[in-house]
């Protein structure tokens, strides 16, 4: 009995000791190897856009619509890409819906542009507002309008409903080589035919032999139809096409980025073929109607810019040497850091005291890039959870002399699984720029532009962060070199080329053909009227270019002995220092004359200064370029006959 | 029957099982981390070098080595001397004090006796110094007391000795340029004799005056001369090249890393104004004694670097772990025309890296690890897998390691991240022990250091603290990566040229682009090969440069001077060896004084060949005039304008380039 009951009491200590050893051994497992919990990434659905700006255009969007349309890539309503487009031809725009908009607000305009989600069917109030504008001079583009819009405007769209379209047959008064390339473009789009031209339609653009921008004048205004979806297009050039169910790729994971491209023509491009289109559609088509002054894309009048992006993940503070050097070339550069990278905060105040921009970046969960915060309590940390943006961007800024991160890069080319993924959780965390898409192996316009573009859900919806592709990657093997693209940008393309160069590379094997290549960019970029500075500067530029105020009026201002002179009244307000304006440097058969700064009264007198200007071209099409002071500005560009 | 003990008893043999399991997991454990010995290196002082009879100039060193000093001013600095007339005249010979004798001081122009030497000199010995002096030689007296002052002709007064501080003065040596304005801030060392004031030379003696008093004083005697200086010439140089020790010849260190047992090289300076330094002053001080006799009598020197070369450019990198940046360095000087030197980890160069670094020409030399950045390469101790124990590899068993790797002896070292044992010479003995021949430890270890912290760019030999030479150089490097820049390169080059004639030795270690990553170290790398061109620098590895040293010292020069007929002819035997970057090789030059008695050189002759004068190459100071030779024995005749027979001067002098 006692026996019995010494064994069962040994039992529970025996019991108790293998317990504790197993829990003690499991412990220790877990110590070293944590489990794993999913990552809390928030993410933001997006914002919808309505501005009211001093500004020639006005970009009508239904959002409800946009929203309401089918939830696939080839059928969402893509009506918001427009607003990227206008921005970025033109600077300041005012986007209304069908709802905000007002008789005012279309009779102030100078280009009324109803996009295919505004332009299904308006109600007879609008669409006598509408004729007004466009009896009264103005211009009305419509994209494929449905309803009495193209029945009063457009030809009868009866052909087809969709028609995927294969190639641009046909770009008017489009000039050699960037009329042939404009025809080389990839498409992924569909167009409305119909059975018959409009009468007294000109055509602007056909694909496939068919016409798709179109334009009838209509009183003293005209209308621009365009029947193909603009939208698509930009959208699945820039931001890429996913795979069926808004993913790109049949795994589980995230994917690398270049599976975002398109088209594999665009793999290696030399031609922005996005930026392209949109300005032959702004400069080529709409501007030939309405004579649109535009502020210019760079400052200083710069045919271009080269955005230098450094990536480090190991150097900590050292990582700044390329920004050192750049400084010295009167440049600056955007510097992108992972969280863990071991930049100082005096390393980091440092760089930012020298003009460089701090960005992070960051470590994908499900990549190998991943990094886990471990969890638990007194040392004892038996879980982990993937570090998500949120997170990483917190810890990097409290190193940085600033509160926050603009800028951002996605470390070794990875993307979330998800089409907009990314996009969703930097908009959410407030990020900007965004510099993920690239070609890894491959130079070039893989996204057809160089330019920061509006990142847009897969709900159509914009989201608050802009892409700016990286053209010219670190270790790039093949494509275009970097003198070719400066070249290009100079001689019409005008483009933003970013630049990645990692402080790093020269860490494990410091190669100096390749440092002497890299010094060489900077004469290069100097060479071909570009400057070289970082993603938030370009930002911050284009934030303020987009800020400003921008409206114009055409008038005639000849008289019995000057017939045909013809004055563009541009009043400008600037936000910035080193704004340039372009203007058409023809409007009908008026060539430019002179600009002046409008009559200031001096001493009792008027006076107008003449402004230095300079022609140039934007793929082709003659521009005329008027230096700006940050402010107001009334500029009087005078058109004569020859 | 206790319960407790019951359910021990009980519970025995699962205690038992989990104990065993636990040695298992602690054994484990071991063997992926084994406990670690350190390693322990093995020194051997230094010893006399062997002597030399060849020569014009004839250096006394004492009979037997002096006692071990505890204190720096207990130092036997005999030896400085050897290395300033290694560095400046390349021949010369060398006796014991009890080997003096008239027919060791025949034919002899100079002689020098140290201090030490001098404190032992027997009666008989000063006779026959005299004897030799009023012959016509020269004599340089090291701080001379006692029975000198019969020969020296000076007296010093009773004040209580004081510690040298500066040059005051150099009108004596008529020092202008550079060298007028860089002398004073040389920092001397050791006592000097008081003495009272007196005029400069040539209304009085006084060459140098330090501290305002005379610190080089002359005395002509018979047709010789004898040249005393008052202050300790020979510690004054130890102290600036190897460093002044504290109390118990070690260095007293403070702040962070004070408690480690390796220091710094740069913690050695002499004066902290020269951990930014960009005069050799060292050199300078060298120059300004040892040119003295050069004016009653010229003396030719071997030149220091081949032909006539300005200088010479050093670039090396070091790489404690894997060797392919150091590859992607070497590769730039290759291309460039020229090589550089990798000191690698014993531990970290394999076969086709080797290979691949022999392809680029570079010099391979060993990286001493001593756990400084990484673990020191080590050794596993154990049976078959089982190795729980590992010891550290000493400095001579990492020699031999690379050396079986290379298939050759690799006689230059450095040490890791320049840490030394925090001592006067136990480096340096630990590294003669392993056999190794040149150092290339010393030099700036912080980004605000940069230049000659030891006085020097040019190689010397160390002395242990029995003052006796070890034989090994120590080639100092005067830009490491957290300093280098293209300019500051150019500046140092173009020094070097104008005025200073250094080796201008460059550390940029393979990490340095991960480490302290600068555009313009490789800017500087980049450029270094074309502006030491510019600057007619030699572009050398370590084991050129060793090798170049060992010709020139191989190499004999001896002169005979006619002061009647204003003739100076000299005997050559001149040793060469190969070079990377001189298809010519590498021959030491030949260095002329320029002028005698104000005069120049109007005719030279090497053997039946006459020698244009306009082509000789002038030094940066003008005080000599090069001449290239190719190896082999030569007899060259330099004739040195008569000012009787010299017409009236007509047209202009050409211009002398400038020091920077």
């Amino acid at each position: 009995m006692n026996l019995g009951k010494r064994q069962s009491a040994h039992g529970a200590w025996r019991a108790t000791l293998w317990a504790g050893a197993a829990a003690f051994a499991i412990g220790l497992y877990f110590q070293s190897e944590p489990w794993l919990l999913d990552p809390d990434a928030k993410v933001s659905d997006g914002s919808e856009i309505a501005r009211e700006a001093k500004a020639d255009v006005v970009l009508v969007i239904d959002y409800a619509v946009v929203r309401a349309s089918p939830p696939e890539f080839e059928r969402r309503d893509w009506s918001a890409a427009w607003i990227n487009v206008l921005e970025q031809e033109i600077g300041p725009v005012t986007i209304a819906t069908p709802q905000s908009l007002s008789e005012q607000v279309v009779q102030q305009a100078r280009v009324v542009i109803l996009t295919a989600s505004a332009a299904r069917g308006v109600g007879d109030g609008l669409m006598g507002q509408l004729e007004r504008h466009v009896r009264g001079g103005g211009t009305l583009v419509l994209e494929r309008p449905r309803g009495a819009l193209r029945a009063a405007f457009s030809a009868d769209g009866r052909a087809t409903q969709s028609r995927r379209a294969r190639t641009i047959t046909h770009a008017r008064e489009l000039v050699a080589p960037f009329d042939k390339e404009l025809m080389d473009s990839p498409l992924s789009t569909e167009y409305v035919g119909s059975t018959g031209s409009r009468e007294g339609a000109t055509t602007w653009m056909s694909m496939d032999g068919v016409p798709v921008v179109y334009a009838i004048s209509r009183g003293q205004g005209a209308v621009i139809t365009i029947e193909f979806d603009v939208g698509e297009q930009l959208v699945a050039t820039q931001q890429g096409r996913p795979k069926k169910g808004w993913t790109l790729g049949e795994g589980e994971g995230p994917e690398r980025v270049e599976a975002l491209v398109s088209d594999d023509r665009l793999i290696g491009a030399k031609v922005p073929y996005a930026d392209m289109l949109e300005r032959f559609l702004v400069h080529g088509v709409i501007a030939h109607y309405a004579p649109l002054p535009a502020l210019w894309y760079y400052p200083g009048g710069a045919d271009g810019v080269v955005v230098g992006v450094h990536e480090d993940d190991q150097l900590g503070d050292g990582a700044g040497w390329m920004l050192d050097h750049e400084r010295e070339e009167r440049a600056v550069s955007t510097l992108l850091v992972t969280h863990d990278s071991g930049l100082s905060a005096a390393g980091a105040a440092t760089i930012h005291r020298k003009g460089g921009d701090i960005g992070l970046l960051w470590r994908l969960p499900g990549t190998p890039e991943e990094r886990d915060e471990r969890l638990g309590a007194a040392g004892f940390t038996p879980l982990a959870r993937p570090l998500w943006l949120g997170r990483q961007l917190d810890l990097l800024k409290k190193t940085l002399p600033v509160s926050y991160v603009r800028t951002s890069r996605i470390m070794d080319g990875w993307w979330t699984r998800e089409w907009d993924g990314a996009f969703r959780q930097l908009s959410e965390a407030g990020v900007r720029v965004d510099t993920t898409y690239q070609s890894r192996r491959t130079s070039g316009y893989a996204f057809g532009t160089g330019l920061p573009f509006l990142a847009l859900s897969s709900e159509g919806i914009p989201l608050g962060v802009r892409e700016m592709p990286i053209v010219v990657g670190q270790g790039v093997v093949e494509g275009p070199g970097l003198d070719e693209l400066l070249a290009s940008s100079s001689a019409g393309h005008h483009m933003a080329i970013a630049y990645a160069s990692s402080p790093a590379a020269f860490a494990d094997y410091p190669d100096m053909q390749s440092f002497s290549r890299w010094l060489e960019t900077f004469e290069a970029i100097k060479a071909s009227n570009h400057r070289l500075t970082s993603a938030a500067r370009l930002d911050n530029y284009l934030r303020s270019r987009r800020a400003s105020a921008l409206q114009s009026r055409l008038v005639e201002a000849g008289d019995e002995q000057r017939p045909g002179v013809k004055l563009l009244r541009v009043t400008v307000e600037a936000k910035a220092r080193g704004m340039w304006l372009h203007v058409p440097e023809r409007v009908g058969p008026g060539a430019f004359v002179s600009a002046k700064q409008a009559a200031n009264r001096v001493g009792g007198e008027l006076v107008s200064g003449e402004l230095e200007t300079r022609p140039g071209t934007v793929i082709g099409i003659p521009r005329r370029f008027i230096p700006l002071e940050r402010g107001f500005n009334t500029v009087d560009v005078t058109y004569a006959p020859d | 029957m206790n319960p407790r003990e019951t359910v021990l008893r009980a519970l025995r043999w699962d205690i038992a099982a989990l104990a065993i399991m636990g040695l298992v997991a602690l054994g484990y454990s071991a063997l992926q981390a084994p406990s670690v010995s350190l390693a322990e290196d093995a020194s051997r002082e230094g010893g006399r070098p062997p002597d030399r009879s060849e020569g014009d100039i004839l250096l006394l060193v004492p009979d037997s080595p002096a006692a071990e000093a505890l204190h720096f001013d207990e130092l036997d600095c005999t030896y400085a001397w050897f290395n300033a007339l290694w560095q400046e005249h390349g021949s010369f010979a060398t006796a014991l004090t009890r080997s003096l004798s008239p027919e060791v001081l025949a034919g002899r122009s100079l002689v020098i006796v140290p201090r030490r030497v001098a404190e032992v000199m027997p009666s008989t010995g000063i006779a026959a110094l005299a004897d030799f002096v009023r012959r016509g030689g020269q004599l340089m007296l090291e701080r001379p007391t006692g029975e000198w002052s019969s020969l020296s002709g000076f007296r010093p007064t009773d004040a209580r000795p004081r510690r040298a501080q500066s040059i005051t003065s150099a009108e004596g040596i008529e020092a202008h340029g550079p060298m007028r304005r860089h002398l004073p801030k040389v920092p001397l060392s050791g006592p000097i004799i008081p003495a009272p004031a007196a005029a400069a030379y040539p209304q009085g003696p006084v060459l140098i005056e330090v501290d305002g008093q005379p610190g080089v004083v002359s005395r002509d005697l018979g047709e010789g001369r004898v040249i005393s200086t008052l202050f300790d010439v020979g510690c004054s140089l130890v102290a600036m090249q190897q460093g002044r020790p504290d109390d118990g010849m070690s260095w007293v260190r403070r702040g962070p890393g004070s408690d480690t047992p390796l220091m710094p090289t740069s913690g050695r300076v002499v004066d902290p104004r020269m951990l930014k330094n960009k005069v050799p002053y060292a050199d300078l001080l060298e120059r300004a004694i040892l040119g003295i006799p050069s004016r009653r009598r010229p003396l030719p020197k071997l030149w220091a670097y081949p032909g006539t070369s300005a200088g010479a450019l050093v670039l090396t990198h070091s790489t404690p772990d894997n060797m392919r940046a150091a590859l992607g360095l070497s590769d730039w000087s290759r291309r460039s025309g020229g090589a550089s030197t990798i000191f690698v980890a014993s531990d970290r160069a394999d076969d086709a890296q080797v290979a691949l670094a022999k392809e680029t020409g570079a010099d391979l030399g060993l990286l001493w690890m001593r756990g400084v950045g990484r673990d020191a390469p080590s050794r596993s101790i154990g049976v078959g897998a089982l190795r729980p124990f590992a010891q550290e590899l000493s400095l001579e068993e990492q020699r031999a390691a690379l050396d079986a790797r290379l298939g050759s002896g690799g006689r230059a070292a450095r040490a890791e991240r320049a840490r030394f044992d925090n001592d006067f010479s136990l480096t340096f003995e630990k590294m003669n022990a392993a056999r190794l021949v040149l150092d290339h430890s010393l030099g700036p270890s912080g980004p605000d250091e940069s230049g000659y912290l030891f006085g020097t760019g040019f190689p010397f030999y160390p002395v242990d603290q029995r003052g006796l030479p070890l034989p090994l150089v120590e080639l100092p490097f005067l830009l490491h990566e957290g300093s280098l820049t293209r300019d500051l390169l150019e500046d140092y080059l173009g020094n070097s040229a104008a005025y200073f004639h250094q080796v201008v030795a460059v550390s940029l270690p393979a990490y340095t682009m991960r480490t302290s990553p600068s555009a313009g170290a490789l800017l500087a790398l980049k450029d270094a090969h074309e502006l030491a061109r510019e600057e007619r620098h030699w572009v050398a590895t370590v084991r050129e440069l060793m090798d170049f040293l060992s010709a020139r010292r191989r190499s004999v020069l001896t002169s005979r001077w006619s002061p009647a007929d204003r003739r100076l002819t000299i005997s050559l035997n001149l040793v060469g060896v190969k070079s990377a970057s001189l298809p010519q090789g590498a021959t030491p030059g030949l260095a002329i004084p320029r002028t005698w008695r104000g005069q120049e050189i109007e005719r030279l002759t090497v053997g039946e060949r006459e020698v244009a004068v306009s082509t000789l190459m002038t030094t940066g100071p003008s005080t000599d005039q090069l001449l290239a030779l190719p190896p082999g024995r030569h007899t060259v005749s330099v004739y040195y304008a008569n000012p009787e027979a010299l017409p009236e001067p007509k047209g202009e002098v050409a211009p002398r380039k400038k020091s920077r």
